[in-house]
């Protein structure tokens, strides 16, 4: 039946798709909440796309979407202050110590993901959460792969500097 | 530690996990918003078509109990035909109470005699037609038609009335001219000299204190129409509004006739007797 086949799994997808799309819209919008309700709508704008894009590849319309609402929540959001990146490493530094090695690691690492740049956040939420490549990230941004590339590897290098001393320091 | 390493560290940030409860969510308002069909969507054009000819059908067949598109007055057509005036149509004596919501249109050229006229102007009246359009050449005017007379109150006190202003047109005896005068008096020569007249009369009344003093128009039968309408605007443009081209209402039965004469008018002018 072509019809039933030309109408998208929606489960099957998210099964695909969701943990890195989740991780994406969180590490975009800094919450739980927002990020559920960006990958649901993202899913359901899927559903009743007629574009070209969502069925030729709906990971990319997928991505799209999610980056596009995500922005536009922070930006209209009056909580776009909910990220202060010194209080969260202070916070995480104090939780980690009631925690173990690795669960206080993965605190001071969320904590300093997030203070990095946004556009150097997005390439390594989408390269390390959705697996994605470089030339996917390039053309899901609008970027070069080189930029994509580039950015990855100063983010990188930023949270191995920053997270050395936290690893050493137990 | 190694770039592998953090990005395996990273990978385990629970916060970047969603709840499993989130695909169960997207499910369920999958299943909520599901798309049209594609068979369905192929029926709207239909449907579309479908509706806009039930719609056409609708404006077009009379709404119930009503009798649809609403009808325009009924015209009473005057014209000439083999040298013979007619009006169209013939039976507007029966016609016109049945039409007297729709109202009455008087039409024809100029020059159709008075006396085609007058019948029809006193039908409507009868009819309860309080006024008519008439549409003669280029000129389109309302006219009131003629006014019932209502009879005095047995038994109430006689009034004293005041003569009433009438301007009579006739034929003259040559039967091409026109013979003009106020009432009784003689003839008069032109029609400024008939407005000199009648505005001396109004005068008069207005100072005996009389406020309404509409001026009468007794126009032969066989006056052309036209000359009784320049009369009406003659009258009018010398600040008197309220004409009637009708004798003033009495008790007299309107004067039956079967056919206009031509020629000078018989009572002014009588034909000679044959000797």
């Amino acid at each position: 039946m072509q019809v039933m086949s030309a109408a998208p799994d929606i489960v099957q997808l998210y099964r695909q798709y969701g943990h890195g799309l989740f991780a994406y819209a969180r590490s975009l919008s800094g919450r739980r909440e927002t990020a559920e309700d960006v990958v649901q709508e993202a899913f359901l704008r899927l559903l009743g796309s007629e574009s070209p894009l969502a069925k030729s590849s709906p990971s990319a319309f997928l991505y799209g979407v999610v980056r596009n609402l995500s922005l536009d929540e922070t930006r209209q959001s009056a909580m776009h202050h909910r990220h202060e990146p010194a209080v969260a490493r202070s916070l995480a530094e104090r939780v980690s110590k009631g925690l173990g090695d690795e669960q206080a690691m993965m605190q001071v690492a969320l904590a300093e993901l997030e203070e990095l740049p946004l556009d150097q956040r997005e390439v390594v939420v989408l390269k390390v959460f959705s697996g994605m490549t470089f030339e996917e990230i390039g053309d899901l941004l609008h970027l070069p792969a080189a930029t994509a590339a580039s950015r990855y590897r100063y983010a990188l290098e930023k949270l191995l500097m920053r997270l050395a001393p936290a690893k050493e320091s137990p | 530690m190694t770039p592998v390493e953090l990005e395996e560290l990273l990978r385990e940030i629970p916060d970047f996990a969603p709840s499993p409860a989130l695909e169960g969510r997207i499910a369920e308002a999958a299943k909520r918003r599901t798309p049209a069909r594609p068979w369905f969507r192929g029926l709207i054009p239909v449907a579309a078509a479908f509706l806009f000819c039930v719609g056409a059908v609708w404006m077009a067949l009379p709404t119930p109990g009503g009798k649809g598109k609403p009808e325009g007055p009924m015209v009473v057509q005057f014209f000439e035909e083999g040298g013979r005036w007619m009006t169209s149509p013939a039976e507007f004596l029966t016609l016109i109470p049945k039409v007297k919501d729709r109202g009455v249109v008087l039409a024809g050229p100029d020059s159709t005699p008075w006396g085609l006229i007058q019948p029809v102007r006193k039908a409507c009246a009868k009819a309860g037609i309080p006024s008519n359009e008439w549409r003669m050449a280029d000129r389109r005017l309302v006219v009131p038609t003629p006014r019932p007379y209502i009879p005095p109150r047995p038994g109430a006190p006689e009034l004293v009335r005041l003569e009433e202003i009438v301007a009579v047109l006739r034929r003259d005896g040559a039967g091409d001219g026109l013979v003009r005068r106020i009432g009784t008096r003689k003839p008069m020569d032109s029609t400024e000299e008939m407005i000199q007249l009648i505005l001396r009369m109004t005068s008069d009344y207005r100072k005996a204190g009389k406020t309404e003093f509409p001026v009468y128009i007794d126009a032969g039968k066989d006056i052309p129409w036209k000359e009784v309408v320049f009369m009406m605007d003659a009258i009018r443009k010398a600040g008197i509004d309220l004409v009637e081209p009708d004798l003033p209402p009495g008790p007299d039965e309107p004067e039956k006739f079967e056919t206009i004469p031509r020629g000078p008018d018989q009572k002014l002018f009588p034909p000679p007797e044959d000797k």
